[in-house]
């Protein structure tokens, strides 16, 4: 199907180019309509082959890191930003967030909270050594939400409705198993090579990858057909400034196309699975988020993007009935014995 | 004797099973999982270690099943068992000039990519104009500063912070 289309662009961009030489009457600029077709075509089939290598090349750590940091940037602004007091300091100037001075309000408070919590948890995971970031949103929804690379949030909205630490660590372990699954790879992937070869259709002149690209500017267009050009094949170097309008790209489709639908069904259960898993290896109760999940009515304004909550409980309690695992499985211990743990902090404070 | 000496840990997944002799090498899967002197609450540590360290298994402790005898680094303790795994941490994928290369956990984590906040690449995708032209509030450029004040109240968490935080919650169970 993908064969066909390449093919029809491939007629479209010929006929045309012949078309415009016959327009102006003589042979000689039909010949050389002919012939700027022909290389019109080489260098759309070249771009179209270069945009296939970004499917097939490795996601490294630092592309994880740049397109997760832009995802988050998203995240925070459509949910109506963090409950955090910044630092003076902040912006591009930014080398060492170890050292940026934070000051001690009741929102930095919760965050510190949040963080010991998500961390202590993220330690366990499968990828211990990465920059985790915890956050809570601004937005009265009931929800929690990841970006590649190890950044978590839950909203204000969430917070309320936890009442001990157990649930809470649930709803995070849930996050962070969706980082450690890489489950946002399968969405990004795609949408690289889809968004490479609409730029590669838009600069071929192709109506249908002008058509996509319409919320940019010319100028953007430019400087993205540019970096298309310089682009060699294999891996790309998203951090870089000269390729900043393809990671918009990239992005702005990444986040359009999550906020449609979502991981599949099966990486959410998969990932209350491993979340699970990790919440009873940290020393909690797993029923405080099973209880959670199962406890919300069904509809958009809980756990939106998620299967309904119901489900989710009846699927973990399977789970939990199973015992046994592999060595050292948290679910080799009878888990009702766990603790709740009250929550801590600024959270409790607020309650 | 002989019996408590060949103690397996054998247990079964989906049709595989699994089984663990004592003496067997396994993996540590926390950051700094300190190894205790003994199973009480207020035992000593003896050495802190790190995701990926391999420690010999010397078997649960009868009385309290939860905490497993471990040799490493020429010392014997006891580490909570959710910090011990058979496998050890994902590795990581870093870019290089001469192409990806797999690092595993422990060279990752001192490779300087772990510590990395916001990266160049994102703080000018949320400062560029085109970004910061609506109505949305608050806008990219204050949802970089945000994430980056949140990004250094997070890395600045220490061990030690982690460290009460797994010992309150331990602290719950008993």
């Amino acid at each position: 199907m993908k064969r066909a289309l390449v093919s029809l662009a491939v007629l479209v961009i010929v006929g045309c180019s012949a078309a415009a030489g016959f327009m102006k009457g003589n042979p000689t600029d039909i010949a050389q309509g002919v012939a700027e077709s022909g290389q019109n075509v080489m260098a759309l089939s070249q771009d179209l082959s270069k945009c296939d290598s970004l499917g097939t090349a490795d996601v490294t750590f630092d592309e994880e890191r740049t397109i997760g940091g832009t995802v988050a940037l998203n995240w925070v602004q459509q949910g109506g930003g963090l409950l955090v007091d910044p630092s003076s300091g902040t912006d591009a100037t930014v080398s060492d967030p170890k050292s940026l001075a934070v000051s001690d309000t009741p929102n930095n408070r919760l965050s510190k909270y949040l963080n010991v919590v998500g961390r202590n948890l993220a330690a366990r995971s499968t990828r211990p050594t990465l920059q985790w970031t915890f956050g809570v949103l601004n937005s009265p929804a009931v929800n929690a939400i990841s970006a590649p690379g190890g950044y978590v949030f839950v909203t204000r909205g969430l917070l309320q409705r936890v009442d001990n630490e157990a649930a809470l660590a649930g709803v995070l372990s849930h996050e962070i198993a969706h980082v450690t699954r890489k489950d946002a790879f399968l969405i990004y992937v795609r949408t690289k090579v889809d968004q490479c070869k609409t730029l590669a259709y838009a600069k071929a002149g192709q109506k249908e990858g002008m058509g996509a690209l319409r919320n940019y500017g010319p100028g953007f267009i430019k400087t993205a057909i540019y970096a298309l050009d310089s682009f060699s094949g294999g891996p790309l170097d998203l951090n870089a400034a000269a390729n900043n309008a393809l990671l918009t790209l990239f992005s702005d489709e990444f986040v359009h196309r999550y906020l449609e639908s979502g991981y599949a069904r099966d990486q959410e259960l998969g990932a209350d699975a491993l979340g699970l898993e990790l919440t009873v290896a940290t020393g909690y109760n797993p029923r405080g988020f099973i209880d959670l999940v199962g406890g919300l009515p069904p509809g958009p304004a809980f756990f939106a993007h998620h299967p309904p909550g119901p489900e989710r409980a009846a699927a973990m309690k399977t789970l939990l009935a199973k015992k046994g695992g592999a060595p050292f499985s948290p679910f080799a211990q009878d888990t009702s014995q766990l603790p709740r743990v009250p929550l801590q902090g600024e959270l409790a404070a607020a309650k | 004797m002989r019996r408590a000496r060949i103690a397996l840990l054998c247990l079964g997944v989906g049709g595989a099973t699994w089984a663990l002799t004592l003496g067997d090498r396994v993996y540590i899967r926390g950051r700094d999982v300190a190894v205790l002197q003994s199973t009480a609450p207020t035992a000593p540590t003896l050495l802190k270690l790190q995701p990926g360290d391999l420690v010999t298994w010397r078997g649960a402790d009868p009385k309290k099943p939860s905490w497993h005898k471990v040799e490493a680094q020429g010392k014997t303790g006891f580490v909570y068992y959710a910090n011990l795994s058979v496998t050890a941490p994902n590795a990581e994928l870093l870019s290089s000039p001469q192409g990806a290369r797999k690092v595993d956990a422990q060279a990752f984590a001192s490779s300087g990519a772990a510590g990395k906040a916001l990266t160049e690449g994102a703080v000018r995708y949320g400062n560029q104009d085109e970004k910061n032209k609506g109505e949305l509030k608050p806008t990219m450029r204050e949802a970089v500063r945000q994430t980056q004040t949140l990004e250094a109240i997070a890395i600045q968490r220490s061990s030690d912070e982690l460290a009460a935080q797994a010992k309150r919650i331990a602290g719950e169970q008993r």
